[in-house]
């Protein structure tokens, strides 16, 4: 039985993925204040270790440094609306490139269950 | 309270303070410029373990050497601090030609004297005698020993006004080892390339587009140099010299204050690129030059349908003052 990584195409479609997400994230007004200003590149590297964990894939992302990374953006008023968005745009994604629903359901679920370390609460 | 060692002696060292702040504000002279990782200038070296991010960016034969950053390394208790040997870090020059292109911007030769192995659109920190240091794209193509700069003066630019203002030829100054991504390697041939530089970022572009002719082995190449008014575009002729040499080069001055001019643009950059008609799938942009409008052009490019992996840039981080 293979994994859900390997059943989303691993790396390379994280790749694929990234781009889209990331436009996505970008043109979403409920969303795009917390990120216009910080730098691209930087962004990409973090969305790319984002949909990695998301795809199940090999991580090195722990609780803790997910409630670091956030901290300046919970300060800004980030809340569970905006994480709300950050996982259907996830899911838009993953529909542009093919993926079925079951597997989006997956996914989804993983992005949930870092939702409240990202917002402070755990 | 924590304390460290530098050359054997013992400093103490103020809540979260790095390493490079704590030895300047104890008068100890260390080269520094930007105060953000990107410059390197202020390399150390270590014998204890290390933060990763003061080795961010490093190659592994530095890592291993013990090489850090010290305006990224926060000061932990017992950490052992040497001063790196410089002659195998830096590099002598000679400054053999110092242009005045315009009121602001000079354009400089240093003659490299060692092997100094650079690609182009990479950068440097020019070093003067006293130790003062600031980054500067290369605008040579690569393999040049003839170093081309374009330098402009700032503001109370301790080495930018020295550059600009005083005599220096046969002036003997160091260079670091150069740094930047913001090149081309051989994934990207056959693509299009849109190479889009502000004030100065002209020069890293300048020496990837020399780069390009030379190989023969990119696609269409168009270059947007933009400037607050006509008059801060140089080497505006040379440039419209090569676009009527090369059918596959095309250069556009643009500027954005001032009476509309024969043979260039009046408008704002970031929308002319916005509204730029060009292969977004099969396109390289590069982007150099001011921080803010680098930043903006990024993303309307990135945002237009070419990938982040084809988007390379050096937005010029001004010194850190404080």
């Amino acid at each position: 039985m293979s994994s859900l990584f390997e059943k989303l195409g691993g790396e390379k479609s994280v790749d694929a993925a990234v781009d889209i997400f990331y436009r996505k994230v970008l043109q979403d007004e409920r969303i795009n204040d917390f990120f216009t200003d910080v730098d691209m590149d930087e962004q990409i590297q973090k969305q790319k270790a984002f949909l990695t964990f998301a795809f199940g894939g090999p991580n090195n992302y722990s609780g803790l440094n997910m409630k670091e990374a956030h901290v300046r953006l919970v300060a800004k008023g980030m809340n569970d609306s905006h994480v709300d968005v950050v996982v259907e745009l996830l899911g838009g994604t993953l529909k542009e490139l093919g993926v079925g629903d079951d597997l989006i359901g997956e996914v989804a679920a993983i992005a949930e269950s870092v939702r409240d370390q990202v917002l402070g609460r755990a | 309270m924590d304390t460290f060692y530098f050359e054997g002696t013992q400093f103490t060292a103020l809540k979260d303070e790095t390493v490079l702040d704590c030895l300047l504000r104890k008068g100890v002279k260390v080269t520094n410029s930007c105060k953000s990782g990107i410059c390197h200038s202020c390399i150390l070296k270590s014998t204890s373990s290390l933060d990763d991010i003061s080795q961010k960016g490093l190659n592994s034969s530095k890592k291993e050497a013990g090489f850090f950053l010290s305006c990224q390394q926060k000061v932990a208790p017992d950490l052992e601090v040497f001063m790196p040997d410089s002659s195998t870090l830096l590099a002598e020059g000679e400054i053999t030609s110092q242009e005045r292109v315009t009121e602001s911007v000079v354009v400089l030769k240093i003659q490299t004297l060692k092997k100094f192995p650079f690609k182009a659109g990479q950068f440097t920190n020019i070093i003067r005698e006293d130790g003062v240091c600031r980054s500067y794209s290369i605008a040579s193509q690569t393999g040049d020993q003839e170093l081309e700069f374009h330098i402009r003066k700032v503001p109370n630019g301790v080495l930018s006004n020295w550059l600009y203002d005083e005599e220096l030829i046969g002036k003997k100054i160091q260079l670091s080892e150069p740094l930047g991504e913001c090149c081309l390697n051989d994934e990207m041939d056959g693509q299009d390339l849109l190479l889009i530089g502000v004030g100065t970022g002209l020069a890293p572009l300048y020496g990837v587009l020399k780069d390009s002719i030379s190989s023969g082995k990119m696609g269409a190449i168009k270059l947007f140099h933009g400037g607050l008014t006509v008059d801060s575009l140089y080497m505006v002729e040379n440039l419209k010299a090569i676009d009527h040499k090369f059918d596959f080069f095309s250069y556009h001055p643009v500027f954005l204050k001032g009476e509309d001019k024969e043979g260039f643009l009046k408008g704002n950059l970031v929308d002319l690129i916005k509204n730029l008609n060009f292969d977004k799938k099969n396109t390289i942009v590069m982007i150099c030059g001011d921080p803010l409008i680098v930043k903006n052009i990024k993303q309307s490019v990135f945002l237009s349908g070419v990938p982040s992996k084809s988007i390379l840039s050096d937005p010029f981080v001004s010194h850190s003052s404080n």
